[in-house]
């Protein structure tokens, strides 16, 4: 049992390298129970690269350890959109994991999909093919299937990209309703501003760890200009913009 | 037999060249099938008394733009709509072949007749492999570029669906060539072998391209011989050879991988 | 008519192709969303080297040559596709060109007249053995068996590999479960369509199940019901029609997908707003 004061996410001199070519070099951080983590840096930086050291599925060097069950929602390339399934079936395979071998979901398992669903703002669309879906109903339905595995840490890839306003708001409103339960978030972001709305820790990147600590004391022109370096443009009264024109998404 | 030897080293240099752009567009299935397909297309051929070659080109059309068409639904990849296409056209084929010749010409049309080339057939082959190269001569860069990046090819303004109509044309006639020398179920060997062995070796296209061209043909050669000395069907023979070809070149690029200068780390991008 | 389809060899031609149809429909369903069909295609001319070669060798028996054919072919071949440089089919058409290539040189070097070459090519009514009707039942057994067992693995990693796996499920050996799978079902189908035509069963009917359905179980039940009922069809038909059962189902399940795909269009062209 973790205790209320235990880290739930930790990372100590977490390295990997792709071919002889560092990507993320001796980051080292913690972070406490039911925090909401923001991950920033410009393309490049790692960030995706530390969700998967971190989930175990990339070769590293120093430790990274989750305690806990995580529950991920990648960048979504991986995905084939032509797959016959509906809404409400990419949610309940979030119950697929607890699963053993020759287990099907169950009627507690529905259940708990259609309540994510609805938690998701889907409930009309619940039985549309994943493929006839927008991009913000897609996100919602992966989100979903992220918070069906009822995770302890929920790890997120740049989940608001590129998706609508009304979207963005409905998963950020239910991660909050998670973190409220006890959950600890960690999700990537390019978008500044937003991160510092909803986080309350931000993790700066740049191939290594810039800066780590609570947004205030994190979100700062300097440290920012460190970890971004050229993509940023500062407006007035200190607000910061990126230049993401060249953004492609990392690999 | 010299006659079969020049058509095998015609044969060898066009599937060889053109292969090359059925490797990097990924076009290896259709090709596969289409190398069945025609089977029905000179079912039909024989039956309405047309040339064979006609109803190989109509069929090597009509299955690349069937297989177009299902995989412009959302729900089919080409892999799928060329794994459905190839068993219904082949299997039509045949069984059309049956119904009316008896199945006396399937054997040739499944394995090449390569011994049994005349002067006009050579002559076509040759003729259409001066085709293949004055195309490549006046379009191969195009080829290449939208190959590479078609987004781009768009963007520059080259019409990029009348090149790909342009490079199943060829591949069409590089297939005709093709079958003579080894059939339809053997083509794809003739098609992709050297081509692959050439990639394995070249790191840039229009070296790659010479060199897959001349492994065809100097497979067809010693395929050929072979045949002859062994009493093997040509054929396979041919086909033998260049697999063997792959093999030797997968083998030197793995004991040649380390270059010097440069240490070599596995990559550690996929896992699970 | 029907004392035409009265005969001992027919009927166990229609058990053994009964049998086999529905694990080639089940799997098929995923060797169609994992983009398989060249693989499969392939793996099934492969097998005629081994057929060649375990009719020659005393003691192996054309299955087992058969058998250890397949899954050589897809092991090399799934070996060979990760190689970004050659990948996009080439080595497997390279592959199973050259596994022919073999088995046309092995035919003349065994015995030319011995091995009937047009029976391994496109099946042969005449060729179905108890022993295929008991392999057939054992496919077809193991194939639900572990498809029922593994199908939440099955579907997830099929649709999102890269959540998949995280959350457990073990993707290199789904795949190679699946690989296995399809390789058992497509030499167990062998005597009866033939290997140049096994892939046909594998991918036809569940494409035409794709377009019946919008979602996985309906999807399954739909192909095996489908591939079923061509290979049952197909073996009657190509009883009374004297031609090799192969070339028959064959032409038989790409008839229905364009029934079914022409039905849907006309559908679509006749309630737009209805149709998806």
């Amino acid at each position: 049992m973790t205790t209320a004061t235990e880290p739930m996410v930790r990372a100590g001199d977490l390295s990997v390298s792709f071919a002889g070519r560092p990507a993320l070099e001796k980051v080292s951080f913690e972070l406490p129970r039911a925090s909401f983590a923001g991950v920033l840096g410009p393309n490049g930086a790692g960030k995706t690269t530390l969700l998967r050291a971190l989930l175990g599925t990339l070769p590293h060097s120093g430790s990274g350890s989750l305690t806990g069950r995580p529950a991920y929602v990648p960048q979504s390339g991986g995905i084939d959109p032509s797959f016959p399934i509906d809404a409400l079936g990419v949610v309940r395979m979030g119950r697929y994991p607890r699963l053993g071998w020759g287990r099907w979901p169950g009627r507690e398992d529905r259940r708990r999909a259609r309540e994510i669903v609805a938690q998701v703002g889907l409930e009309r669309e619940a039985r549309v093919p994943f493929a006839a879906l927008s991009a913000g109903q897609r996100q919602r339905a992966l989100v979903g299937r992220a918070l069906a595995e009822d995770g302890d840490i929920l790890m997120l890839d740049e989940p608001l990209t590129g998706i609508d306003a009304p979207s963005q708001e409905a998963i950020l409103a239910a991660l909050e309703v998670r973190r409220r339960a006890g959950a600890t978030i960690l999700m990537t972001t390019h978008d500044l501003a937003q991160a510092a709305r909803v986080c309350d820790r931000l993790l700066l990147l740049n191939r290594t760890l810039v800066a780590f600590g609570t947004t205030s004391e994190v979100f700062r022109p300097d440290v920012l200009g460190r970890t971004y370096g050229d993509e940023l443009l500062f407006l007035e009264r200190a607000a910061v913009v990126v230049d993401d024109a060249h953004h492609h998404g990392e690999h | 037999m010299r006659l079969a030897f020049a058509e095998a080293i015609l044969a060898g240099l066009a599937c060889g060249a053109l292969g090359c752009f059925v490797l990097v567009r990924r076009l290896a299935f259709l090709g596969e099938a289409i190398s069945h397909t025609v089977v029905l297309g000179a079912a039909v051929a024989l039956v309405l008394g047309l040339p064979l070659g006609l109803g190989a080109v109509a069929i090597a059309l009509a299955t690349a733009g069937l297989t177009g068409a299902i995989a412009s639904d959302r729900r089919f990849s080409p892999d799928n709509a060329t794994g459905v296409l190839l068993p219904t056209l082949f299997g039509a084929g045949v069984a059309v072949l049956a119904l009316t010749t008896g199945g006396r010409r399937l054997e040739e049309l499944l394995f090449g007749s390569i011994l049994g080339v005349d002067t006009n057939d050579v002559a076509l082959a040759g003729a259409l492999v001066v085709v293949v190269v004055v195309a490549l001569r006046l379009a191969g860069k195009e080829l290449v570029l939208s190959a590479f990046d078609r987004s781009a090819a768009d963007a520059l303004g080259y019409r990029v669906a009348a090149l790909d109509g342009l490079l199943l044309a060829l591949l069409a006639v590089t297939m005709v060539v093709g079958l003579r020398a080894v059939g339809g179920v053997l083509l794809a060997g003739l098609l992709l072998g050297p081509p692959v062995a050439a990639r394995l070796v070249c790191r840039t296209f229009w070296p790659m391209l010479a060199l897959a061209a001349a492994v065809g043909a100097a497979a067809g050669v010693a395929g050929l011989y072979a045949s002859w000395h062994l009493e093997l069907g040509a054929g396979p023979a041919i086909v033998l050879v260049v697999t063997a070809a792959v093999a030797i070149a997968a083998a030197w690029k793995a004991v040649a991988g380390v270059r010097p200068g440069r240490r070599r780390v596995a990559s550690a991008v996929t896992a699970g | 008519m029907i004392e035409a389809l009265d005969a001992p060899y027919l009927t166990r031609a229609l058990a053994a192709g009964a049998l086999v149809a529905v694990p080639l429909g089940l799997l098929g369903c995923f060797v169609l969303l994992r983009d398989l069909a060249f693989l499969a295609h392939g793996a099934g001319v492969a097998t005629f080297s081994g057929l060649v070669v375990g009719a020659a060798v005393p003691g192996l028996g054309p299955f087992a040559g058969a058998m250890a054919a397949a899954l050589a072919f897809s092991g090399l071949v799934s070996l060979g596709e990760r190689d970004r440089a050659v990948s996009g089919g080439a080595v497997t058409g390279v592959a199973l060109a050259g596994s022919l290539a073999l088995g046309a040189v092995l035919v003349v070097a065994v015995d030319a007249g011995a091995v009937p070459v047009e029976r391994l090519l496109f099946g042969s009514l005449l060729a179905v053995s108890g022993a295929d009707v008991a392999r057939s039942a054992l496919a077809a057994a193991m194939t639900v068996t572990v498809v029922g067992l593994a199908l939440p693995r099955l579907a997830a990693t099929t649709f999102d590999r890269e959540w998949a796996v995280p959350a457990g499920a073990h993707g290199r050996a789904t795949d190679a479960a699946l690989v296995a799978l399809v390789a058992i079902a497509v030499v167990c189908a062998l005597p009866t369509v033939g290997s140049l035509l096994a892939g046909a069963l594998l991918v036809v009917p569940a494409a035409t199940a794709r377009l019946l359905s919008e979602r996985l179980l309906p999807m399954l039940a739909y192909a095996g019901s489908l591939s079923l009922l061509e290979m049952a069809s197909g073996i009657v038909l190509a009883r009374l029609l004297d031609l090799p059962p192969g070339t028959v189902v064959a032409t038989l399940g790409g008839a229905v997908f364009a029934a079914a795909a022409a039905g849907r269009a006309a559908a679509a062209r006749l309630a737009p707003e209805a149709a998806r």
